[in-house]
């Protein structure tokens, strides 16, 4: 029989292996964890300063290495243990926000993650709904988890849930070559999914936008409309908003004519929907690009100015100034009354909001 | 808590000491194993007050930890989280959404965590990192200066390829490379098998001085290493009977080298005598 390295017997230790459950720790979190389990708090300060942890600020996990160790040791030789190890910790996530808590807990990255040690559906409907968060900081630990527990089993790489998380993670990191074939896979799925609408919308943006000028973008705009009967067969009411943004800037970069008008009913549409939500960004961007396709309008030039002066005060007020650069750009030309800019000819209003996720509350104006 | 014992890097330290008198900015913290260049990090932060003084300050990121480095924005979010205690810039307080997860699993609720942000509806995360590059390159217009500050990046052989890339164009060279001209330090940790003299990716480009951990306490560091092990075998009481704790020390130093080992089985012996 081989020797135990000094690691592996390590890893064996019952708070090494509680602490390993959990990805990350806060010193109250694991105390709690310890606590629950009636584990000796102190061998967790052992590990502090025998180097056996690493942390960054107040978050801290078990060292990888000795980490891997106790995972394999947990699963194949303590399952049960194991497995109420990661009930506890579950029901820490799914439980109200404290800041004591890890920052994966508390941004609902737990419940994916624990979710998937207890039952891979709901872990699985947890890393799918992430995915929708608009942070590219939070998509990429989803991502590192789900790797993680792909790597051990635990969960197919095929499976759309993580296919859509990898293709969201490539999509906010502005990397389409990579993003919009994984997106591609869910978009041509079967199924009436928020995921599906949701990379329909992407793809099809991607697709419009990429055609050249005059060509048709049939397939494209079929695409967008798909994801917006989607959208409100759900009355998912944000990603109609963003989806008739998308709708419009694709119907404006064909340059047919007979388009111009039906592109500023969207975008009207679009607008009254960010409104409603409260979305202020979303309206300064829609309002960028009204601003854009009325330009061109005979007699709408007054109507022009202010949906982009609108812009403007907005951009100014959240202080993103490179909206506000782009939208003084615009006014510019349209004041100057010559060298008008086309619809969607540049700037964000090509760019529209990306799949934001906007469950749940409002953002707050900014005084 | 005892102090965590680093038991043979006199010289390293000493040699850290010297890059923070130096005009130097950046700095590579090398270990063939992750744990020596652990043990030897967890030493910084002392290292950094007792040259500063209370005003030193060593902000840590980590890839794998509080979604740093994984995000540009999240890094700068986290080196104003850190910095607006010592100057006036103030960051905007964390936005309180919902983030409702699955269906009757709710899993969010307001999102404020120590200081820590995300939006997640609403914003552009990357007007979110121009509006807190802008706000740095205002504080060095006016004459700001980050002696002192000390960053931290640990663990960046788990950087990918791609996120090397981002990091290096969205923030090295906007920001972060500006702030060490007025006086930051940047500390890169990594196992150098991975990314050191790869390609232009590494981070990053140029390091002014890098700094190799020893991997075994042979040689002239095995009388430093023994007398501090000793040291710490006494502080935590882990003395074998008989031998006292130079004769702990020596029993351990003899049947290990290598500093993971040593390091291994002294917290084994901890632990134990925690039964």
């Amino acid at each position: 029989m081989s020797q135990l390295s000094a690691t592996q017997e390590i890893s064996r230790v019952p708070e090494v292996i509680l602490l390993s459950a959990a990805d990350s720790h806060t010193d109250q979190s694991a105390l709690l964890a310890m606590k629950e389990f009636n584990l000796r708090a102190s061998s967790m300060t052992i590990l502090h300063e025998m180097g056996l942890t690493e942390g960054s600020g107040v978050e801290w996990r078990v060292a990888p290495e000795l980490r891997a160790a106790a995972i394999d040791f947990g699963m194949e030789q303590r399952p049960s243990f194991w497995k109420s190890a990661h009930e506890h910790y579950f029901r820490v996530s799914a439980g109200e926000v404290r800041p004591e808590r890890p920052a994966y807990m508390n941004w609902g990255l737990g419940s994916a993650y624990h979710g998937v040690e207890l039952d891979k559906a709901v872990g699985l409907a947890n890393y799918r709904s992430i995915a929708h968060v608009e942070s590219l900081a939070l998509t990429l630990s989803s991502l590192r988890l789900s790797e993680e527990q792909t790597a051990r089993g635990l969960i197919d790489k095929d499976d759309p849930a993580l296919i859509f998380l990898r293709g969201m993670a490539h999509y906010r990191m502005d990397d389409l070559g990579q993003a919009i074939p994984l997106l591609r896979r869910i978009a041509n799925l079967d199924e009436p999914s928020k995921e599906v609408a949701v990379a329909k919308h992407l793809v099809g943006r991607f697709d419009c936008l990429r055609s050249n000028k005059g060509s048709s973008t049939k397939g494209p705009q079929s695409m967008l409309r798909e994801s917006h009967k989607s959208a409100a067969k759900r009355s998912d009411k944000p990603h109609l908003a963003q989806v008739k943004h998308t709708m419009a800037v694709c119907m404006l970069h064909t340059s047919q004519t007979g388009l111009a008008n039906p592109a500023i009913r969207q975008l009207q549409q679009s607008l009254s929907l960010t409104r409603e939500l409260g979305d202020v960004w979303g309206e300064a961007m829609v309002l960028h690009t009204l601003g854009q396709a009325l330009t061109g309008l005979k007699g709408r030039h007054e109507e022009a100015i202010e949906a982009l002066k609108r812009s403007l005060e907005i951009g100014e007020d959240l202080g993103y100034m490179d909206h506000v650069d782009k939208v003084q750009d615009s006014l510019r030309r349209v004041s100057g009354g010559h060298d008008q800019p086309r619809a969607g000819s540049r700037g964000d209003a090509l760019t529209p909001p990306r799949t934001r996720s906007r469950r749940g509350g409002r953002r707050k104006r900014r005084q | 808590m005892s102090e965590s014992p680093v038991l043979n890097w006199s010289p390293e330290r000493q040699r850290v000491t010297s890059f923070f008198r130096s005009e130097r900015s950046v700095l590579h913290l090398l270990g063939s194993d992750r744990a020596y260049v652990s043990h030897f990090e967890s030493t910084l932060g002392s290292l950094v007050k007792d040259e500063f003084g209370e005003s030193g300050k060593l902000i840590l990121l980590d890839p794998a930890h509080d979604f740093t480095v994984a995000s540009p924005y999240a890094v700068m979010c986290r080196i104003f989280q850190n910095l607006e205690q010592d100057t006036n810039t103030r960051t905007e307080s964390p936005q309180h959404v919902s983030v409702n997860i699955g269906t009757g699993n709710s899993a969010g609720g307001s999102v404020d965590v120590s200081g820590n942000r995300v939006i997640v509806q609403g914003h552009s995360e990357r007007e979110e990192l121009r509006s807190l590059q802008r706000a740095v390159a205002s504080m060095l217009d006016t004459g700001s200066t980050f002696s002192g500050v000390v960053l931290l990046f640990r663990n960046c052989h788990r950087l990918k390829a791609k996120t090397r890339r981002i990091f290096f164009a969205s923030l090295w060279e906007p920001t972060l490379e500006a702030m060490t001209l007025s006086g930051m330090k940047v500390i890169f940790s990594y196992c150098p098998h991975d990314l050191r003299e790869q390609s232009a990716d590494q981070i990053p480009a140029t390091a002014h001085e890098s700094i190799t951990m020893p991997e075994t306490f042979e040689g002239a560091s095995y009388d430093d290493a023994l007398e501090q092990l000793q040291m710490h075998v006494e502080q935590v009481g882990l003395e074998s009977p008989g031998l006292g704790a130079l004769g702990f020390a020596r029993g351990v130093l003899f049947n290990h080298q290598s500093v993971r080992d040593v390091y291994h089985r002294i917290t084994l012996r901890r632990l134990d005598g925690l039964i």
